[in-house]
This record gives structure tokens, C-alpha cells and sequence, in this order.
């Protein structure tokens, strides 16, 4: 009857945030009190609910039937200082001179989020060596940002919303403690998925779009939903000797969240656009898309020695390398299936909107331990860790923090009874980034423009740019931390 | 490699950071032009170079202006190099300045960081203008005629922007902006009874780089910049005592072809004119219109405008009071004694009239070949009015917005299509002007700078 209540209860969570546990991307920090404590470093030791992500093998480890409640309140500061530049798309306008033009720094006016929870239960039903899970969590992420929509960053994005929940069944068997092995079916929901930018919508324009401003500039947002994706993830571990334990794990499915969503169209200047701007596909007026982003496929290695007296662990050293395939996001895809945006009666081809991210797998390496201060009443912890960057600096962005991390975490755990208080700090820190614009491969989304492959036609696209699809709307230099803490409450019986 | 740690953090957080965050960072650093220097051209106050290095090739610009706002900008360079060096135009006198140098090398931008400098005072002797309505934006080359002999370049607010001082001792009567736009026409001569053979047409850097004479004998009022280079100019023809007039083509390299003589049209026994002591046509206006190369004579002494064809010959009409082949039509007043001339498209003639008093502006339709008659159109009376003598100057502007030179008056008006008045400068003390010239921009041709707001300034009337 407990785990049925509990299964309700997770019916009702709603989360926020961005798919997995821990890692770069779409991630940020860790989740769950007592492997963010460890700084992630909790592949091999994964003895808690949070092993459904990091090790399901590791759930195998808990013998026991626990209920785990928590959640992670984090303040995320991103932010952007365009380059200056030169404007040449307004140089018409000033007497053929493109005027030099410097941009305000932008921040996040979203930096805090105080919903970010995990809860599940954790039995093993009386079989000797097995254990079940079920959980759900939102991922560890920030889901929420938001930016000045006539900032300089706009042309890039002006907010997104991600709310996002994993429901995980998982299931684990040990031999003794010699080695265990587990997985965990992972059902991905998106409530909602947001995403909004300038576009220069200009059907005037043939000159690849205005990288600093348009007198037809058009918020163009994106809202929709997906109710399921599948994911799963496996694992492993080994205890080759009482004080060595290794641990494997892999979500190996190469999934795409694909969500059904409007689109809407806004001018920033309703007097230069008189009459607004109107969807169509074919004569119906429509604003149906479809919104892709791909999830990566992650490998874990741990490596934890334990130091024993007796059976007793008096303090452990993990060690873990984290693969994740972020190269699998090539670009966030809008496909309007055929819309046709008509701007004062000219059609404009929506066409499929293209943000190109180009990203890289990308290589975490954490080092974390816990100490039991006084043996089953208190148990400290730390760690550290270091991500290599998801993104070329070509093709940085502010929607997602792309750079090379680095984080620390301490924290702890408190037990009372068949109760344990988890607390965990975590700061995590984005070396900052800076691209010029020659390097720069973001450019203004401009899908009236008259300037096709190869850009190199002088009466279609702006001579400025000859050879690229426009302006650059990326250069210029990023920063990003964050500071987060987690508690959770593991009650064991 | 350089590896350093660089976080933007809460300073509370400082001292974590150097333990925690060992990873490869740097800031974007501008390309920032270097050894950025700015100083007076030589001999002009108000006219400044500025130099500036780039490590790599890169092409330029100059943002200016008298308020941190720096409205105003040079011309984009043409050609990337390191070494760069570009003229600032369009200054007051004894006035303060903020700059900056941006640079592009094709993919990034970069500025200097803002300077000042301060532009010179002005020559003494020159007159101050003051100025009257707002819709105006050109700039007006213009001479002054007298003692100092000058020619000035005005702005809208009347503040001379740029000045010459001709010390031949003679006088200054045309100015032109030359067409490739990077220098000040005018010619150097002598109209009264003792015309000069050391007359010329001078050429002047705008950048104050010098003065380049062309010796031109016997010049007349007016010349006109041809498109080869080459100059049309009114020169004196003097025949046993009697002043006639010529047209001279005049190349770069000084020969000297006479396309048309009024002796070759005109007796003087039969067509006197109402001239004094030998004077006879006095031609003191010399225009061009389209592409016949055909030229447009304005004869004061005869008050008659005459279509001479390219190469000479006789004169294809001639409107006036003397040897006139076109009519006036009904209503239409005839002209006398006329200075500036302007034939514009297929039929319109732009006169200013001396007749009586007041000059005014009258502007004709021209039927040659129906009913060979001038009809007139509008007409323009300066308010107070003026009577402006020998030289009074007509510019039509594309807007067709015309722009008078009032001579003697010292005044310089535009006036919109229909004539209502837009914009007006007024000499002090007795300045005289001779024949102007406007333009947009004081930059070369194929380059604009943008088009500046009246600058506020602290600067004094000289």
C-alpha cells in the first residue's frame, strides 16, 4: 500500500529543469544531497535513490526499503557582453558609414529556482540480492532563463522554459558483494518547452538580416510538449577487494525529445509591421511545430577505494570519468511543416529554423569522497570536478552555458534513527568565453532573406558578409556559475 | 598555452576560486587601433588629420562630433593597410572635439578609446555668418570678395568649416567644389577694365595639402569643371579696345582651346549693348545642362542668355533684350542686367534678374521649338530686397530647391521648389560673395558623411 501511495504522489510532481544527473549541456551540477556532495563522484558508491541515473547496479547496495525526498535550490547567473560591431546592415541609413555599436552586459533575470526535486522509493520486496526503484526527478538543469528582449544577446535567444520530469523504474542484482549489475527505464515528459529569439523578419531585406537591429524585428516564440520519451540507462559494478569497488554505467538510447508546439510572431515595432503578421499553411491559418533537441548518451566509470576498519567504512575516495555524447546536437530544429509567415501581405517562407549548436562529447572528471565523522551520526563530505567545454567557442550561446566547468561541492549528512538529513553545497564555475566575431558562427535567423548558399551573390546578400549567411550575433564574452544546495531526507526501514 | 582561472563571482567567493578553478579562460580583447594621434592640417585651422596604426590590415573610419555623442564620421577607407591617416572636415573654429578611430578587418570591429582635440582659430578678417531657418543640410563654398580675397566653405549654422586666402591681390569670384570632391575650385582674376594675363583657375586640397594654380589669361566671372578633367571658362576677348568674350576650354596641363567668341556672333556696331568705357557684351555667367555639352552665356551688357552648341558656332537661341530669337510670353517679365544663370532638364532656365532695385530669382519654361517663347514660371524678391550687381549666383539642388548667392548683399538663401524660402545665411559688416557652390558633403565623391545635426559648440563668432 506505501509504494502504491507513493506511486500517486509521483503523479503529482511537477519539475522543472533539463534531462540527467550531472554533466554539461543541457545539465548543470548534480542532483540528489549526497552525490553532489561528493561533486559527482558517485558512480561506484551510488547507494541511494540517485543511482537510478548514475548506477542502477548500485541501488543493490541498499538492502533495505528507503524512501528519499529532496530538493535543490540553486541560483544560476548567465551572462553576455556582445562585441562591438559594425552595423552594416543600418550603414543605408548613416550616410553608407556603419556605425560602431557596443552592447550593454545581459543577465539572467531568472537566476533563481527553487523547484528542483527529486523523490522515489527503493525496496527490495524480501528477495535476498534484488532491489526495485521507483523514482521521479526533474534533471538536474537550469530551467529557466530569461533576457532583455532588446538586449544584446537577442538574435541568439530571448528566454527559454524547460519543465521537464524523468519517471524511473529500475531494478538491481548483486552476487554477494562481489558484484552487482542494474537498469532503469527512464520515461522523459516535457509539461512544457519554451524558446524564444529575435528574428529579422524583413522580407525586404535581402541582405542576409540585420545583426543589430530591424525595423522588422519579430519575437518569434516557441511553445509546446512531449509526454514521452524513452530512455534507459544500464550498470555495473565490482568489488574486486574489500576496499576497491568499480563502477560502470551507460544511458545508451539515442533519443530525441521531439515536442508538438506554436509558434507565435510578434513584431517589436507594431508600427512598422502594420497589420501584425499572420501563419498560414496553404490558405489556413495554422502555428503548429514541431520542436527537436537530441539527448546525448552518457558512460560512467568509478573507481572508489574504502577505507575499512573491520566491515566498517570510516572514508571513502571515488574517482569518475564521465563520457556524454553532446556531439549528437548538431542544432535545435524547428520544422513548420510548410508555414508561410505574410508580413503586410508579403509571404515569408518560416521555412525550418535551424539554431546551430555543433556541440562536442564532452569529458568530466570528479573527485569526491565521504568521511564518517562519528560512525552513524554524522558523515561529511566533499568533492570536485572538472567538465570540458560542450561547445566550440564558434558557436557559444546564451541559452546554454557551453564552456569548460569547474566545481566544488561539500556537504554532509546528519542521521537520526532510520532518519538521514543530506546537505550539500555546490558551486560551479564556467571558464569565462570569449569568441570574436571572425570566429563567430551564430548568425541572425533571417528567414526572408533574399541571400542563399553559397552568400556569395553581391546583389542578394550584404557585401559585408559575402561568403556567410549573415551578420554574427555570438561574439563576445561569456560567464556562468552557479551556486546550488540540495537536501534531502532518506528515511530507511 | 596560458592556463588561468577566471571566474566573474561574488567577492565573498574570491578566495575559492584560484583552489577550485584551474581552467584555460580569456577575455575578448578589442582590436583597438593604436598610436592614435590627431593634429591641425597645415595652414587650416579647422580642418584636422588624424593618424592612426593597426596591427593587421584593416580599413577605418573617424567618428567625430563636438558632443560625446559624435554624430558625424569620415569617410570608410577603401584600401585595408596598417598605417592609416584620414582627413577630418566639416570643423569650427576654436571648438571642441571628441573622436574616436573604428577599424574593421573584415570580420571584427574595433575603436579607439574617445579623445579630444581642439580645432584653431580662424584667420582674422573674415566675416561671421548668422544664420536663419533650419531645413537645410548642404554645405556652401562660396567666395569672399574684397580684402582678405577668400574662398570659405560655410555650414548650415553659417560657422566657415574650411577657408582659403588668395594673396595674389586680385579678386575671387567663383568657387566650386571640384567633382572628385577632394578639392576647392576658384578662379583668381581681374573683370574690371584691367583684366589680367596673370589670371587662373586655382585647385585647393580640402585636406590643406596646397594649391595647385592653372594659368587661365584674361578670366573672366565664371568656369566650369568639365568631365575629362578639363575646365570651360569665360575669358575677355578684347578686339581694338572693345571688351568682348570668349569660351576657353582649358586642360589639365594648361593648353588653351577658344570653343566660341561673342565676336563671332555679335558686331558691336550692330549690337552695342549698354555698356560703358569699351565694355561691350561682358559675359558673366557660364552654365552646362545634360549631355550635349552644349553651354549656357549670360550676357549682362546684352541682358541676354544665349545656347551656344559643343564646339562653338552660333548660338542655337538666345533669350533677351538683345539679338533675342525666343520671346517672352504673355505675362512674362523680361530680365535685365542678369547675373546667375542655371538651365535645368528640357525647358527650365533659372535667372537671377537685376532689374531695378531689387534682384530677384525668376525661374522660365522654355518652348525653343513651338512657340519660341519663355514663359514664365515663379519669380523671387529676398525679403528685405537686394540688389546684388555684377554676381549673384544660382545653384538648383536635386530636391529642386534652389540656393542664390545675393553678391553684394552678402546673403546666401535657399529657397524650396516653389520658392518659399528654407534657410538663409546674412554676412556681417560689408562682405561681398561671388558665385557659391553646395554640397552635400565635403568628403569625396562616392562617400558621405553622415549627415550631421548642427553641432553645439562653445565656439565664438570671430
Amino acid at each position: 500500500m506505501r509504494a502504491l501511495r507513493f506511486v500517486s504522489t509521483l503523479s503529482l510532481v511537477t519539475a522543472t529543469a533539463l534531462p540527467a544527473f550531472a554533466g554539461g549541456g543541457y545539465f548543470s551540477g548534480t542532483k540528489g544531497a549526497r552525490a553532489a556532495g561528493r561533486g559527482g563522484a558517485f558512480t561506484a558508491k551510488a547507494d541511494d535513490l540517485s543511482a537510478v541515473a548514475f548506477n542502477p547496479a548500485g541501488l543493490a547496495h541498499i538492502g533495505t526499503t528507503l524512501i528519499q525526498v529532496g530538493n535543490r535550490f540553486s541560483y544560476n547567473s548567465h551572462s553576455y557582453t556582445r562585441a562591438p560591431t559594425l552595423d552594416w546592415g543600418g550603414a543605408q541609413d548613416s550616410g553608407g558609414i556603419p556605425r560602431y555599436v557596443e552592447f550593454d552586459e545581459v543577465d539572467n533575470g531568472e537566476p533563481w529556482q527553487l523547484l528542483d526535486p527529486l523523490l522515489g522509493i527503493t525496496t527490495n520486496f524480501g528477495l535476498k540480492d534484488w532491489q526495485f526503484a521507483l523514482a521521479a526527478y526533474a534533471p538536474a538543469g537550469v530551467s529557466k532563463e530569461e533576457y532583455p528582449v532588446e538586449g544584446g544577446q537577442r538574435y541568439m535567444m530571448v528566454s527559454r522554459e524547460a519543465q521537464i520530469l524523468n519517471y524511473s523504474l529500475s531494478a538491481a542484482w548483486k552476487l554477494r558483494e562481489l558484484f552487482g549489475v542494474g537498469a532503469s527505464l527512464q520515461w522523459i515528459a516535457v509539461p512544457k518547452l519554451k524558446y524564444s529569439l529575435i528574428i529579422d523578419g524583413d522580407p525586404f531585406d535581402g541582405a542576409g538580416g540585420n545583426g543589430v537591429s530591424s525595423d522588422y524585428d519579430i519575437h518569434a516564440t516557441t511553445e509546446g510538449k512531449d509526454f514521452f520519451t524513452f530512455n534507459a540507462v544500464i550498470g555495473g559494478w565490482y568489488r574486486p577487494a574489500p576496499f576497491l569497488e568499480l563502477g560502470l554505467s551507460a544511458q545508451v538510447v539515442p533519443a530525441d525529445i521531439t515536442t508538438s508546439s506554436t509558434l507565435s510572431v510578434q513584431p517589436l515595432d507594431p508600427d512598422t509591421v502594420r497589420g501584425g503578421i499572420t501563419l498560414r499553411r496553404g490558405t489556413e491559418e495554422a502555428n503548429d511545430v514541431d520542436v527537436s533537441f537530441p539527448l546525448p548518451m552518457t558512460f560512467r566509470a568509478g573507481a572508489r577505494y574504502r577505507h575499512l576498519d573491520g566491515e566498517k567504512e570510516l572514508f571513502d575516495v571515488e574517482l569518475d570519468l564521465t563520457y556524454e555524447t553532446w556531439s549528437r546536437v548538431d542544432q535545435f530544429s524547428l520544422d513548420s511543416r510548410g508555414l508561410v509567415a505574410y508580413v503586410q501581405e508579403n509571404p515569408v517562407n518560416v521555412g525550418n529554423i535551424m539554431i546551430d549548436k555543433q556541440w562536442q562529447d564532452t569529458l568530466t572528471v570528479a573527485l569526491g569522497g565521504d568521511f564518517n565523522v562519528v560512525p552513524e551520526r554524522f558523515t561529511a563530505r566533499a568533492g570536485v570536478y572538472f567538465e570540458t567545454a560542450v561547445a566550440d567557442d564558434a558557436y557559444a550561446n546564451i541559452d546554454f552555458a557551453g564552456g569548460n566547468f569547474t566545481g566544488f561541492a561539500l556537504g554532509g549528512s546528519a542521521f537520526f534513527d532510520k532518519f538521514e538529513i543530506a546537505l550539500a553545497y555546490e558551486f560551479r564555475g564556467m571558464s569565462t568565453v570569449s569568441v570574436s566575431e571572425g570566429d563567430a558562427r551564430v548568425y541572425v535567423e533571417a528567414p526572408g532573406s533574399l541571400c542563399t548558399e553559397p552568400y556569395t551573390d553581391p546583389d542578394a546578400c550584404n557585401a559585408a558578409y559575402l561568403g556567410q549567411p549573415g551578420p554574427v550575433v555570438n561574439a563576445g564574452t561569456y560567464d556562468a556559475y552557479s551556486h546550488m544546495a540540495s537536501l534531502d531526507v532518506l528515511y530507511r526501514f | 598555452m596560458v592556463f588561468s582561472a577566471r571566474f566573474r563571482q561574488p567577492a565573498a567567493l574570491g578566495w575559492l576560486l584560484p583552489v577550485f578553478a584551474l581552467a584555460c579562460g580569456s577575455e575578448l580583447e578589442p582590436k583597438r587601433p593604436s598610436n592614435v594621434k590627431a593634429a591641425l592640417a597645415p595652414e587650416l585651422a579647422t580642418v584636422m588629420q588624424v593618424t592612426w596604426h593597426t596591427d593587421e590590415p584593416t580599413i577605418g573610419y573617424v567618428e567625430y562630433g563636438p558632443t560625446a555623442a559624435m554624430e558625424w564620421s569620415s569617410p570608410m577607407e577603401d584600401t585595408p593597410a596598417t598605417e592609416h591617416s584620414v582627413t577630418l572636415l566639416g570643423l569650427h573654429a576654436d571648438t571642441a572635439y571628441s573622436f574616436r578611430v573604428v577599424t574593421w578587418d573584415g570580420d571584427d570591429a574595433g575603436a579607439s578609446e574617445i579623445a579630444s582635440f581642439r580645432s584653431g582659430a580662424l584667420p582674422s578678417g573674415l566675416p561671421a555668418f548668422t544664420a536663419t531657418g533650419g531645413d537645410f543640410d548642404d554645405f556652401v563654398a562660396v567666395p569672399l570678395r574684397g580684402d582678405p580675397a577668400a574662398v570659405v566653405v560655410l555650414d548650415p549654422s553659417g560657422a566657415i568649416v574650411w577657408y582659403h586666402l588668395d594673396e595674389s591681390g586680385l579678386d575671387v569670384l567663383r568657387a566650386r567644389i571640384s567633382d572628385d570632391g577632394r578639392s576647392v575650385l576658384y578662379n583668381r582674376t581681374d573683370v574690371s577694365a584691367d583684366s589680367t594675363e596673370d589670371s587662373a583657375i586655382v585647385r585647393v586640397a580640402l585636406d590643406g595639402s596646397g594649391e595647385t594654380p592653372l594659368p587661365v589669361p584674361f578670366l573672366a566671372h565664371d568656369f566650369l569643371e568639365l568631365d575629362d578633367g578639363a575646365f570651360a571658362a569665360l575669358v575677355v576677348d578684347e578686339r581694338d579696345g572693345v571688351r568682348g568674350d570668349a569660351i576657353v576650354e582649358v586642360t589639365p596641363g594648361g593648353d588653351l582651346t577658344t570653343v566660341w567668341s561673342t565676336w563671332d556672333a555679335f558686331d558691336p556696331a550692330d549690337e552695342p549693348g549698354d555698356g560703358e568705357n569699351g565694355a561691350w557684351t561682358y559675359a558673366n555667367s557660364l552654365a552646362q545642362s545634360g549631355s550635349d555639352g552644349a553651354y549656357y552665356v549670360g550676357l549682362q551688357n546684352f541682358s541676354s542668355v544665349l545656347k551656344i552648341p559643343a564646339g562653338g558656332g552660333d548660338p542655337e537661341w538666345v533669350l533677351g533684350s538683345t539679338a533675342a530669337t525666343l520671346d517672352f510670353a504673355d505675362g512674362a517679365t523680361p530680365f535685365t542686367r542678369q547675373s546667375g544663370i542655371v538651365r535645368f532638364g528640357a525647358s527650365d532656365l533659372f535667372v537671377l534678374d537685376n532689374d531695378g532695385e531689387a534682384s530677384r530669382l525668376v525661374q522660365y519654361s522654355l518652348d525653343v521649338d513651338g512657340e519660341q517663347q519663355a514663359i514664365e514660371l515663379r519669380s523671387y524678391v529676398a525679403t528685405p530686397s537686394v540688389q546684388v550687381g555684377d554676381i549673384g549666383g544660382l545653384v538648383r539642388l536635386d530636391s529642386g530647391a534652389v540656393v542664390i548667392s545675393w553678391g553684394d548683399a552678402g546673403r546666401i538663401e535657399a529657397v524650396d521648389k516653389a520658392f518659399a524660402p528654407l534657410w538663409g545665411l546674412r554676412a556681417d559688416g560689408e562682405a561681398r560673395l561671388g558665385y557659391h557652390d553646395v554640397a552635400g558633403s565635403l568628403y569625396p565623391t562616392g562617400s558621405q558623411v553622415r549627415t550631421p545635426a548642427a553641432p553645439e559648440t562653445d565656439e565664438e563668432s570671430p
